[in-house]
This record gives structure tokens, sequence and C-alpha cells, in this order.
């Protein structure tokens, strides 16, 4: 079989010109705007190359970008676990012989389905301290000690920012899991059991080495989404209260809507620098994976 | 939900924009009161002699700060039809909020009597600003665009209006506007704008009358005053003063609108801040009037969590009297009264943080501008002849519920609210001299929302005051030095 | 026995508890959908002391929205076929033909999930290509942004269809066009199907690239008129909800449609690796 003609390369080359053609190309000269001094008023002052001198302002500023950048990190890491963990054992849950669990299924991954803007406004609406559904709800069950300021009490903002994003995202991730519990075989868990395995040891030993796949993925999407994660926080506090909540895309923001156009820039290559590195490595680890 | 697609949500809305100039325009904008406020109020009783005494009383009152503007009632007729504009299409780009409804009949005469389409793009608040940018920029931008204007935004905003705007200079149309407004519509002497908009006071303190009535409560003219109000406001249980910190752009009103404190506390301040020879830092009026905010939201008067909780419920917290006042436009008390059904009576105060008593006068507001690079410029031209014959104007302003007036030199029906003409008679005229903080100074506007999240950083202690100012000084410099502005070295 | 019962027992109370905290947001702006503006705006789970019924109507005239539902339909419809359609065949070449190149390519399309879209610069390169305003362009746009997500899950899905279905149809004289549309593509359809929900939904959804990438409002989709209704001074929630209510409706039978696909198209992308 001649390799060549069977896979002919142009299967490849016209999805690859329109892919760099409006995705990537665009997205290397935004990049490159990063190395200028483009700004509001580029229209009058013109555009000049300035090197590396937006980075160096960024690492030198007296903003708290530093702030921004843990809280990035932080978003990542415990957005992850909060969601990945609790949907990895609700989809164990819901793999069992449960009755009407394709309602289930569909009825949690319903949340990815509403614009931001809206998760937003009936969030902030739910949070609100006097009237919001969930201080009264507290209330009504006799909790009405944990009553809380839940978007503007600097302890508990993001707490409330994890519970929104674990609303919308648990779904997702768990569809995902979900997929991957269906396609062990039944006769693993059965040679387990004779063995005399209990629950928790049929977890550790048939059903976590066989979800590597499904694992995987949910963490290179869930890694890239918390580094990049910009809707959720804008809509709930938009970095607030104060700049309690900020992350780097909000600072970025910020810069492009004061008009600072190259250091904007510049903050979102640093950030995709950062998101490419770990994003491709746990992509090469899944590889290798793949092949053992 | 799609990764991908949040990734590329979160950068397009990255290269979105602009809560900052919308809030704080908008914020700063939707006022619109000048020199002329007091005189129209005064005289909207007498209609046959309104315009005349409106623009006597203008040019006094005006002479405080510009000269005087013409005479009162100018007639523009609209640009007669040979079909020159057969089948054409007018692009109209605007931001939600400016023009909405209001102008949809007369959008819709205009259509007819030449014949003509008009595409209006209405867009979302958050995105408007950079779109404009994005189009101006790539040279694809509608017949007709909008941004909110000030006596400095032309240059800050469109940047470049030679080559961005029709040059309307001669226009028969330009003494339609007050003098103090046509300030925001020039740039170098030349006339590129034109702002149609009322003239209602702005983000003053609407209170709930009958509240005060029942609790014995006087209007407050001193800071001293309103704590005592609030204090026995609170003590029923009620919030003295809502504010809507989760707007973002709300609470810093408190600070900015009264500007003519820290002028009158200082004078020539705003000039000073404008050559760099002033700072916010260490003003001792500013760190004043951020104390008392501090204290009033300490005591809980601005609401048990006012940095939590938006204006999304603001008029039903009116109509069910959990609250007594707040900071908003007067055309506010005639939305609470449709929105709630209530039978309070509400009316203004000037808000005396600081010992306040200067009026906000703000001669700012959405304006309209014709984009040089059009196909149809004799179209666009016809537009602004149209939307300024009386006709027109009354149609807008019939078509607008939520404003009173229209602040033009036109002899139209205007629907004064009684409990403005109450308020602005008690307006001492005089205390009109200065306008809003954030319009007066240059670069301050654009860091509305910066300094209203330093506000309420300073609120939850964790930022002293000077250092809010500090970050006004700062950003305020960043700005100056893009523009080559030579003050800052 | 007993064990199990209990168990299902508690694992439907948990169930129901978790259904009852996803539905009571939706739930909220259904019900807040039939209010008045300003019963609407304070968000309550009470119902409407008048159904508004139409608040619907209103919403589709000053929504524009019968001519952004079409938008929509054609902005994700053809974007997403024809991207699904084109990445398969890529990954398919991809997968099968390992060469360093083709490895090498592989990293550069995944390397689109970290990449940022940047509207100011494609606006410039639509102008050069004199694309501005058009619906050609949109749908480009569109096909390019969803290629990397469905490079890469085609590409592990194709890794399960054995070579040996290849080599069969080329005994018996297919050609690479016939062998990869009427072989592979038939075996992968619960892959494409998943890639063509996800991404249905996902385009439909972006309001801004059609908003950056035209001036004529007669080209905004669905998805835009939410934004007609909010304001600095005027906010009708009401109109809001009832937007949001249809904007959702095509979405969410898209997704009850295609559901056994996805969870049988991730299952198989998502364990061959």
């Amino acid at each position: 079989m001649n390799k060549k003609k069977i896979y002919p390369q142009w299967f490849v080359i016209i999805p690859l010109i329109i892919y760099a053609m409006f995705f990537l190309f665009p997205s290397l000269l935004g990049v490159f705007y990063s190395f200028t001094d483009w700004s509001s008023r580029t229209a009058l002052n013109g555009l000049h190359f300035v090197g590396l001198d937006n980075y160096i302002e960024i690492f030198t500023s007296n903003k708290n970008y530093g702030s921004g950048i843990f809280n990035t990190f932080r978003f990542t890491i415990i957005s992850n676990v909060v969601k990945l963990i609790p949907a990895f054992f609700i989809a164990v849950m819901l793999k069992g012989g449960l009755k009407g669990k394709g309602a289930y299924r569909t009825i949690l991954y319903l949340p990815s389905i509403l614009p931001f803007v809206i998760i937003g406004l009936v969030f902030k609406s739910i949070f609100n301290y006097n009237t919001g559904l969930l201080n009264t709800a507290l209330e009504a069950i006799g909790l009405g000690f944990l009553k809380q300021k839940w978007l503007s009490d600097l302890g508990v903002v993001w707490t409330s920012i994890f519970g929104v994003d674990a609303w919308r995202g648990i779904g997702y991730v768990m569809t995902i899991f979900l997929a991957g519990l269906n396609s062990i075989p039944q006769d693993y868990y059965e040679a387990a059991e004779i063995d005399g395995a209990n629950f928790w040891h049929k977890l550790r030993y048939v059903t976590l080495p066989m979800m590597k796949g499904s694992i995987m993925i949910n963490l290179v999407f869930g890694v890239t989404y918390g580094l990049k994660v910009f809707d959720i926080i804008y809509v709930l506090t938009n970095g607030g209260p104060g700049h309690a909540t900020e992350v780097i895309t909000t600072y970025a923001f910020q810069l492009y809507s004061n008009g600072q156009y190259g250091m904007s820039t510049a903050l979102n290559s640093i950030l995709l620098v950062i998101t490419a590195i770990i994003g491709i490595f746990i992509v090469k680890f899944m590889s290798r994976k793949e092949t053992e | 939900m799609n990764k991908k697609t949040v990734s590329a949500l979160l950068v397009t809305a990255m290269t979105a924009s602009l809560v900052a100039g919308c809030g704080s325009s908008n914020a700063a904008t939707d006022t619109a009161a000048t020199s002329a406020a007091p005189a129209a109020a005064a005289t909207s009783e007498a209609p046959a002699a309104t315009t005349e005494a409106a623009a006597e009383a203008t040019s006094e009152a005006a002479a405080a700060t510009t000269e005087t503007s013409t005479d009162g009632n100018i007639v523009i007729s609209e640009v007669e039809n040979n079909g020159q504009f057969e089948g054409q299409e007018l692009s109209i780009l605007v931001s939600a909020g400016w023009m909405d409804n209001r102008y949809d009949a007369t959008i819709s005469r205009f259509e007819d009597t030449y014949g003509c389409t008009v595409d209006l793009q209405t867009i979302p608040a958050d995105q408007y600003s950079d779109i404009l940018q994005s189009d101006l920029a790539n040279g694809t931008c509608p017949d007709i665009f909008w941004i909110q204007s000030n006596p400095f935004a032309i240059d800050s905003v469109i940047v470049d209006p030679e080559n961005y705007c029709i040059d309307f200079t001669g226009a028969d149309w330009q003494n339609v506007m007050p003098e103090a407004r046509q300030a925001s519509c020039m740039s170098g002497d030349k006339l590129y704008g034109l702002q149609i908009w009322h003239n209602s006071p702005e983000y003053v303190m609407v209170y709930n009358k009958t509240m005060f009535d029942e609790m014995g409560l006087e209007v407050p003219t001193t800071y001293d005053e309103f704590l005592s109000v609030c204090d026995k406001i609170s003590a029923e249980g009620i919030t003295p003063w809502f504010v809507p910190g989760a707007d973002g752009w709300q609470h810093q009103l408190s600070f900015f609108q009264i500007g003519g404190v820290y002028e009158e506390n200082q004078p020539g301040l705003y000039d000073a801040l404008n050559n760099n020879t002033a700072t916010f830092a260490d003003n001792e009026k500013m760190i004043e009037v951020l104390n008392e905010y501090k204290e009033l939201s300490d005591k809980g008067y601005l609401g048990e969590d006012w940095i939590g909780t938006d204006s999304t419920n603001m008029s039903n917290e009116f109509g069910d009297r959990t609250c007594a006042m707040a900071m908003a436009n007067s055309s506010y008390i005639k939305q609470i009264q449709e929105d709630t059904g209530t039978t309070d009576e509400f009316g203004m105060f000037l808000i005396p943080l600081g010992d306040n008593d200067t009026y906000p006068t703000n001669p700012a507001g959405p304006t309209m501008f014709g984009y040089k690079g059009t196909e149809h410029e004799d179209l666009v031209k016809a537009f602004f002849e149209f939307v300024c014959t009386p006709d027109s104007l009354q149609e807008i302003l019939d078509n607008s519920p939520s404003y009173t007036n229209l602040d033009v030199n036109v002899d139209i029906q205007q629907n004064w609210l009684p409990e403005e003409e109450e308020f602005m008679a008690t307006v001492d005229k005089t205390k009109m001299a200065t306008s809003v903080l954030q319009t007066g100074t240059k670069y301050t506007n654009d860091y509305w929302m910066d300094f209203g999240a330093d506000m309420v950083s300073f609120c939850q202690g964790t930022m002293e005051a000077n250092d809010v100012l500090k970050n006004m000084d700062t950003n305020r410099a960043e700005d100056a030095k893009t523009a080559g502005d030579t003050a800052w070295k | 026995m007993k064990k199990k019962r209990v168990a299902n027992f508690v694992k439907t109370i948990v169930c129901l508890f978790m259904s009852l905290i996803v539905l009571a947001p939706f739930y909220m702006v259904v019900i807040n959908s039939f209010k008045t503006k300003n019963e609407a705006a304070r968000m309550s789970l009470g119902l409407p002391t008048e159904w508004m019924f139409n608040n619907y109507i209103e919403v589709i005239d000053k929504g524009n929205l019968v001519q952004g539902f079409f938008n929509s339909l054609c902005y994700a419809g053809i974007s997403t076929v024809l991207g699904v359609v084109l990445c398969s065949m890529a990954a398919f070449v991809l997968s099968r033909k390992e060469t360093k190149l083709n490895n090498f390519l592989y990293y550069f399309f995944l390397c689109g999930l970290f990449f940022p879209v940047n509207y100011v610069t494609l606006v410039r390169v639509f102008q050069w290509m004199n694309l501005t305003n058009t619906r050609l362009g949109i749908v480009l746009v569109f096909t390019s942004s969803m290629m990397p997500f469905c490079v890469f899950t085609i590409y592990s899905f194709v890794q399960s269809v054995p070579v040996q279905m290849d080599e069969a149809a080329v005994i018996d004289g297919a050609g690479p066009i016939s062998l990869f549309f009427k072989v592979i593509m038939p075996l992968m359809k619960p892959t494409l199907v998943t890639c063509f929900i996800l991404e249905f939904m996902g385009v439909w959804s972006d309001f801004l690239t059609p908003l950056y990438l035209s001036s004529k409002s007669k080209l905004f989709p669905m998805t835009m008129a939410v934004y007609q209704f909010f304001g600095k001074n005027k906010n009708y929630w009401n109109y809001i909800f009832a937007d949001i209510v249809l904007t959702c409706i095509p979405v969410i039978i898209v997704y009850l449609l295609g559901q056994k696909y996805i969870i049988g198209g991730i299952t198989s992308g998502a364990v061959k690796e």
C-alpha cells in the first residue's frame, strides 16, 4: 500500500492554511505588538518599536501584578481540585445502576450552556446579602449564622468564585470521566472482587489506572482554562473588591481599556508563554502514557 | 463548555473593552447640568416667556464661566429632498443607553422623507469603545458614531479628529447647543460634534421626602447634619444611603461630583491639576471626604454589604422603603414612581460630604460625530440638520420617558419635574461655577474605575486614603506622558 | 443486596440535591422572564403575579431575533460542518502517516489551544483579503478557531480504527477520497458528532467575533440581542431573561439530540489515550 497516495498530504495542507491564516497569523501578529508602543494615541504618534520596554515595565510597575499572577496560579490549582475530584466521584456514582442517570447527566451538563453574562447576573442576585437566595435559604433552614457577604468579604469572595466556577464546570468534567469509566471492562472488576478487593481497592487498582486518559484530558483543559480565566471573575467581581480577585487577564483587560494596547498584549504574551509551556508539557506527558 | 471557545472568549473579552471608559464617562456624563440649568428650571412655569427668559438667564448664569449664548430660539429646517438620497443607507454606531428607542420615530421619519434606510447598531456598553477604536483604526467605521464627550474627550478618545471626523464648522445647528456644551463638540476651534442632552441635576442625593417628614428630619447641609440624619434613619432599621458598590462605577460619584468643594477649598486647584502643579495626594479636603465616606461605610450607613450589592433592585428598595437616600439623577424619581407605584414623594439635595454645597455642573454628554471616511457625507449632514429641527427635538424628548428636558436653544415643550424646579430654586447660582472633578480635570475620567476599586480597598482597610489619591496621580501622569503633555516631563 | 439498595438510595438523594442546585438558577431565569420589569428585578423564585407572555414577542421584535437566528444558524452550522470535515481529514493523515513533519504539524495545531485570538490584527488580515462584512469571512474565522480542539480529539480516535480497514479498502480498489469518506468517516461518526455538537455550541454563543468582523448590524448573531436590553439606567431584566431562554433553546435541542453521541464519542477518543 502506497502510503503517500492513500494518505495525501493535501488533506492536511488545506486545513493548515485556513488555520494559519485566520488564527495563528493574526495571533502572532498580535504578539508582535507587545514589542511596540501601540496605544490609543498611535493614530497621532505613529507606531514605534520599543523592544522589551513593555515587559520591563510590567515587572517593575508599582501595580501589584505579582498578586495577580499568584491569584492566577492559585485559581488554576484550586479550581481544578474543586472540579475534578468531585466530578470523578459523581461520575463513579452515576455509572452504577442508578435510575434516571441519563436525566442527571443532562441536568448537570446544562450550566455550561448559559452565557457568562447571565451567570454573573443571576449569581450576583443569589449572593446578595439581604435578599439573595443563598442567605435567605440558609436562614430558612436554621443555618443563619453561615450568612456571608459572599462577593465582598475578603475571606469568602474566592470561595464564592470557586463555587460558581464549579457549578458551571463540574458537568463537563464529569461527562468526560463518565466516558472513560464506561470503557473499563466489567471483568476487571469481577477479577478484582474475586481477589477480595473492596471499593477503595477497586478504585485504586482498577479504575484509576484505566482512567489515565480522561484524567489527562481534563487536566489539560482545566489548567489551560484556569490560567486564562477571565469571564467568571469579570462578571462576578471584576477583580474586586478592591483588587482582591485580580488575575493576569483582568489586569490585561484594564490595560487595554486604558488604551495601553502594547502593555496589555505584553501581559497576554507572558500568559501565553506560561500556558503553552505547561500545556505542552502535559500533552507530551500524556503522549508518553499513550505508548504504555 | 468548550475550552477552546472559552480561551477564545477570554482573550476576546480581553481585547474587548471598556468598562472603564463606559463606567467613568457614562457615570460622569449621564449628568448634563450646565450653568443654564437654574434658568431653564426657574422659567418653565411661564412657557411663553420660557425661551427668552431662559436665554437671558442662561447668559447670566453662563457669565460666571463662559460668554453669553445667542438668542434663545434657533429654528433649523431640514435639508430639502430632491431624491438625492434615494436608496442610500446611513449607518450609525452607538453605545447602549445613548440613543435606544428615543430616536426611533425621528429615524423613521428621516427614512420616509428621503427614501433612504438607517442601520442603527447599538453596541453593548462594555464593548463600545473597543469596537469604535478598532473601526477607526481599521477604517471600517459607520457613517455616524458617538462618544461620551466632555471638553477633553475628543482629544483623548478620538485622538485625531482631523482625520476621523467631518468638520462641521459653521453649521447652522451649532447654536442649538448652549455654549457650555459646544466646548465638548469642538477641538482646535473646529466644530465636530453635536450634543443633544438633558440638563437635569445628575447624581445628586435623591431622598424619600415622605419618610423624612415622618421622621421629622431636615435636609442636611453639612456633614455633621448628614451623619445625624443617617444615624436616625439607621436606628429605624432602614438603610440610610443605598450605594450600589458592585456596579463598580457608582460609589466614586460621591467623591467626584462634589468637585466644586475642592476648588472652593483651594481656588485654582483645577488649573493646577491640569498643569501638573498640584496633586490629588495630600489634598486635605479630598482626604477629609474619603475619611467621611469610610466613616459612613464603617457605621453601616451605606448598606450592610454595599460593596457586594449592585443597582439591580434599587427601585424596589425605594418602593419597599428599605432605603432612604441614593445618588441618582432627578429623572430617577419618575422611574421609582413608575416602577413601584409608590405614593411617597421624593426630593433632592446636594451631597454634603466635606460640607459641600456646590452644584455638580457637568457640560458633558453623549455626542454625535460624522465619520470622515463616509461615502455619504451629504446624507450625514442632512441627518444632523434633521435631528436639530424643532419637530425632531420635540419628538426625541417626548420619546424619552426618563428625561424631563433637552438642553437646547430651541422652543420646545419641556417636561421639568416639579421636584427638579423646587431643587434648582434652592441652589445658589454662584455655586454652579465649577464643573465636576472628572470633567474639569484632564486624564481623571479614564481612571474612574480604578479609583473606585481603590476606594473599596480603602474602606476595607487594605489601603490608606492618601494612597488612593497617589494612585490617581500616578495614573494621570501615565496618561499625560502618553499624550505628550508638556506639563508632565 | 440491601447494601446496594441503601447505596442507591443515598446516590439518588445526592443526585437530586445536586440537580436542584444546578437547576435553581435556570429556574430563576425562566420564571423571571414572564414577569414585569420591576418584578423581574427582584429575581425571586416566586411565580409572576401576572404572566407576561408578550415579553417574548417584544424581545423577538426589538432584538431582531429572527434575523439573528438565521445568522447564528449560518455561522454555527456551516463553520462547524466545514471544520469537522476538514479537521478529520487532517487528523486522519497526521495520525496514519507518521513523519517528523506530521508530528510537528500535530503539535502546531495543538498550540492553538493556548494561543489567544487577537481581533484587532484579525480585522487587518480581513482587510487585506477584502473579507470584511462578509458572512464567508466570519465562517472562515470560526472554522479556523475550532481546529485545535477538533484535530486533537479526532486524532486520538483515528488511532483506534485499525489500519487493516484501510488496507482492505485499498485492495478493493479505493482511492484516498473514497477511502476516507466511505470507510473511515462512518466509523468515526460518534467522535465527529461529538465535535460537531461541542463546536456548534461554542460558535453559537460567540457574539464578539461577528461584532468585530462586521460593521453592519444585519450580520449580527442572535446572541447580540441581549445587549439591547442592558443599559446604564434601564435594565429590562424580564426581556433579558426572555432573550436568554430563546437563545439557549436551540443549543439545548442540539445537545439533547446529540447526547448519546457525545457520551459515546468522548469515550472512544479519550480512552484510547
